[in-house]
């Protein structure tokens, strides 16, 4: 490490001699040659690989829409892309790797919690920013400060107003709440939907419970069935949401869905496991892929026609949103090419990330927290038609 | 309610029994355990789901299912039991693993990895019996696996081959002397035990909506509980004990925790082990109590 | 069918266990139609000799035929269709079975077995045979318990059971193996009469059989086997009188 270290000072020293060779400028924005590299960690294997693809490609759209205009100041951005595998120890080699050997100003991703937890950490102690488009678990950036970001805002954080406001607006008073109680995601939820219902007066009538990887929810359901709440919250992952949505009709249990936003982040797989089952289940949302804010509206319009698909994904978005706000920062803050002064120019995007205030992009608009995570749209989202659409009339 | 709760647990008892009975078949005939039963179950349920997708009825896809379970089946006993010399009995076990692991890893490499969902029945169905309701689904489960178990208890007692089964069952050596095809019946045999599979498979899909590769275990674990709890080898023994852990099952999660529902299983098993180490209906329990 | 002179033969059968010879250089001719008694002190080879005709045992050297036909590479399984049927000294029935199962089980080389043997509604052919099979029930007296757990009956009974199961197998053979062991002297009277009608049937019979009154009652023919070899044969008149058997079996 120590010697790769001292490599990269010199190095550092050499690029910075070649880039002031021309007596420009000290870390000016010299048009053309040079180069801004930004990381990018994907996993290709994992739970959470589809997320990552979609992310690689949000991130690699960025980059070409960057370039296509001229890249920063002239210089051309490029992404340099490493396969975690879902692997920790690959994490942990790979990101000094891009740190080191890469000269990257920035890293985006992983997009899930448990790989951005060690990747955000490990970059944390190179003092290389890193953003992650779509960890949203509690307490992920823990040892990731002051460099560790993320771009989705906490369940509970996010979805507590949206749900409350909806449970008002549609005047339910009972409900029964379904937990997997073998998960620390799940659990918290069914506590974020214990809070919510106490502060705004519904009765919890039945709360059942069942342990990931169960297949028969006849027996909740039938419990559920008997008190006849108007209301199910569904602390599920999406696949056991959907299955308990199907048996909850199949008994002919007339409640009314209820999901917070990571359903809704899963939606896919919730309507997939659930089928017809599932429409009219409310979720909270952050993301809106038709938003109508006037600037990211055109974003997402011309990345539809040149994506040639009909709904932005939610990863796709944020990863395409990541790579621009290092490159503002990298042209507000004037830094130079080519890992000139790397060190400094990374505790300035650093410092510009924590400083942004409302910064609006594909994703509508994104404030960082004390605390690294996002503060995002609260909206609420409906299954119509197969899927999570956003409910603009009740935003 | 507790009537509703009853039968959910019977009707989930009576999927757990077709598996059990599968594995009590083939206990009868060979006194092994075929630990890629589960599997055997989980790929007939995909190869119906698929079907069902594509719009066939539910008559076609079952068939389909209870052909794939019985030609499955045959390809373990070639692969996993035939050739496998007597005097190691618990090579089997390891082989009839591996054979489970891969057709899990073969329908993962085919259909992914991802649960499947599994489309619904008579939709419109549901019966008010007073005590409990019966959904469609559920009316096509109870009957096809009450059929499948009375079909096989006919079989069994009626039919030339099933009594041969049960010779083989009582005394393999002695039926050969007498010049029953020994080979010919156990693989019947097997047949037999994936046909039962096949249909428990699809029909557990039909009760929770979904089919998933890893599901093959599962079942596996649960019709050993079935069959240690109910007898090794008593088909009487296995339908009761599945009905009796289905029960018990259910009104864990409904009254107690969906965390002890294994446990409390569990429990049961371990006390019938130490008290009544042969199961409920050991092996000399009476002519059908023994395949 | 003309009767055959010879329906089993055995020729220069040798058998060894171990390096001991139980069976050397045998030959015997069992004649259509006949009772052909085998007897011998303990250890002479006559179980021995009857594991090889039936095939549960193969022969070190030797050949067996029936009706001509070659056998000797035949398992037990192949040979019941052919018409050769065995009994056990220690009874082998399915205990598990009912006495009317032990007697379909024999059936079942008769029985057609093809898929719509699968279905449980029974064919014309399968209601005959269960027919015949009652009235085996009948004719070995053991009606009043078909539907009982073999394993249930009395000794007697399970002999006369396991007589019954194959017969049903209709056999051109029927090789007995010490069917008198452990009869009182009411079941053997029984037995000799049931012997003397299936001889009266046509049925070739081999016994090996420890009571010389049932063989001098029963058979045609006797072959006396000590050591694994042939002492003497003929009929049982002429060989039970024989100094030789008197020494070496009864004399002692």
């Amino acid at each position: 490490m120590l010697r790769g270290g001292r490599a990269a000072v010199v190095l550092a020293a050499a690029l910075a001699l070649t880039a002031c060779g021309g007596g420009g400028e000290p870390g000016g924005g010299e048009p053309g040659g040079g180069v801004y590299r930004i990381g990018v960690v994907t996993s290709s294997t994992g739970p959470f690989a589809a997320n990552h693809t979609t992310m690689v490609a949000g991130a690699e759209y960025a980059v070409k829409v960057l370039n296509e205009n001229g890249g920063i100041n002239g210089n051309k951005v490029e992404l340099v892309t490493v396969d975690g595998q879902n692997n920790p120890t690959s994490l942990a080699t790979l990101i000094p790797q891009l740190a080191t050997r890469d000269q990257v100003y920035a890293i985006v991703g992983p997009v899930d919690s448990a790989g951005c937890e060690i990747a955000c950490a490990t970059a944390n102690k190179l003092e290389v920013p890193i953003v992650s488009p779509g960890a949203g678990r509690p307490g992920v950036l823990a040892n990731s400060r002051p460099y560790g970001f993320t771009l989705a805002q906490p369940d509970a954080a996010n979805s507590t107003a949206v749900l409350s406001k909806a449970i008002r607006d549609l005047g339910f008073t009972t409900a029964a709440i379904i937990t997997d109680e073998a998960n620390a995601t799940t659990k918290a939820q069914a506590d974020l939907f214990t809070q919510i219902f106490a502060d705004t007066g519904v009765q919890v009538v039945q709360r059942a419970t069942f342990a990931s990887g169960d297949s028969s929810f006849a027996s909740q359901i039938t419990s559920i069935a008997a008190a006849d709440p108007d209301v199910l919250a569904l602390a599920a992952g999406p696949d056991d949401a959907g299955r308990i949505a199907r048996e909850a009709r199949s008994q002919k249990l007339r409640a009314t869905f209820l999901g917070t936003g990571a359903l809704q982040s899963g939606g896919s797989a919730y309507v997939a496991a659930g089928g017809e089952a599932t429409e009219g289940t409310i979720a909270a949302a952050q993301y809106d892929p038709h938003s109508s804010n006037p600037v990211a509206a055109p974003l997402l319009e011309k990345a539809q026609a040149d994506t040639g698909q009909a709904d932005i994904p939610l990863n796709f978005a944020y990863a395409f949103d990541a790579v621009n706000m290092v490159a503002t920062l990298i042209k507000e803050k004037n830094l130079a090419p080519d890992g000139t002064d790397i060190a400094n120019a990374r505790r300035q995007i650093q410092e510009g990330l924590n400083a942004m205030d409302r910064y609006v992009g594909m994703a509508d608009v994104t404030t960082f927290a004390e605390d690294g995570t996002a503060e995002r749209p609260q909206l609420r989202s409906v299954v119509q038609g197969g899927k999570f659409v956003i409910d603009k009339s009740a935003s | 309610m507790l009537g509703q709760q009853l039968f959910n647990g019977v009707l989930l008892g009576a999927t757990f029994a077709l598996v059990a009975l599968g594995f009590n078949l083939v206990v009868g005939a060979m006194d092994r355990l075929n630990f890629a039963l589960g599997e055997t179950a989980m790929v007939s349920a995909v190869v119906g789901a698929v079907l069902m997708e594509t719009g066939l009825p539910f008559a076609v896809a079952f068939l389909a299912a209870i052909a794939t379970g019985g030609l499955l089946a045959v390809i373990v006993y070639v692969a996993s039991f035939r050739y496998v010399s007597d005097r190691f009995p618990t090579a089997s076990i390891l082989s009839s693993l591996g054979m489970g692991l891969v057709l899990t890893a073969v329908v993962v490499k085919v259909f992914g990895s991802d649960q499947r969902s599994v489309p619904d029945v008579l939709a419109g169905v549901d019966l008010d019996l007073g005590l409990f309701r019966v959904s469609g689904a559920q009316l096509v489960i109870i009957v096809l696996a009450a059929l499948m178990t009375v079909g096989l208890y006919v079989f069994l007692d009626r039919t030339v081959w099933g009594t041969a089964i049960r010779g083989v069952s009582d005394d393999p050596t002695m039926v050969a002397l007498l010049g029953v095809p020994v080979q010919r019946v156990i693989l019947l045999t097997f047949t037999l035990s994936g046909v039962l599979a096949g249909a428990a498979g699809l029909l557990t899909g039909l009760a929770y909506h979904s089919v998933s590769p890893f599901d093959g275990f599962t079942s596996t674990l649960t019709a050993l509980m079935v069959i240690v709890l109910g007898g090794l080898g008593s088909v009487t023994g296995g339908v009761i004990a599945a009905l009796v852990i289905g029960v018990l099952q259910t009104l864990t999660v409904a009254y107690l925790s969906a965390t002890l529902r294994d446990l409390i299983v569990f429990v049961l098993v371990g006390i019938v082990l130490l008290v009544r180490p042969q199961g409920l209906f050991g092996r000399n329990a009476g002519v059908l109590e023994r395949v | 069918m003309s009767p055959l002179a010879e329906l089993l033969r055995v020729t220069a059968v040798t058998k060894r266990f171990q390096g001991v010879e139980a069976l050397a250089d045998i030959d015997l001719a069992v004649q259509e139609g006949t009772v052909h008694g085998v007897v011998g002190p303990n250890g002479a080879g006559k179980t021995t000799l009857l594991n090889v005709m039936s095939g549960y045992v193969r022969p070190d050297a030797g050949r067996i035929e029936l009706a001509g036909r070659d056998i000797t590479r035949l398992t037990p399984q192949l040979r019941v269709p052919l018409g050769l049927v065995r009994t056990f000294q220690n009874i082998r029935l399915y205990g598990g079975l009912t006495v009317l199962e032990n007697v379909l089980l024999g059936q079942h080389t008769r029985a057609r077995t093809g898929l719509r043997s699968l279905w449980p509604f029974p064919t014309p052919q399968e209601r005959a045979l269960r027919a015949e099979a009652e009235a085996a029930l009948e004719l070995f007296e053991l009606a009043p318990y078909r539907s009982r757990r073999a394993a249930e009956l009395p000794y007697g009974l399970q002999k006369q059971l396991e007589m019954a199961r194959a017969m049903a197998a209709r056999p051109r053979v029927l090789l007995l193996d010490e069917p008198a062991a452990g009869m009182t002297t009411d079941g053997r009277h029984a037995l000799v009469e049931r012997l003397h009608e299936l001889r009266g049937q046509g049925l070739t019979i081999v016994v090996v059989e420890h009571d010389m009154d049932v063989i001098a009652k029963v058979c045609d023919h006797v072959t006396v086997l000590n050591f694994g070899r042939t002492l003497t044969e003929g009929p049982p008149a002429v060989v039970l009188a024989g100094d030789e058997v008197r020494t070496a079996y009864l004399g002692t």
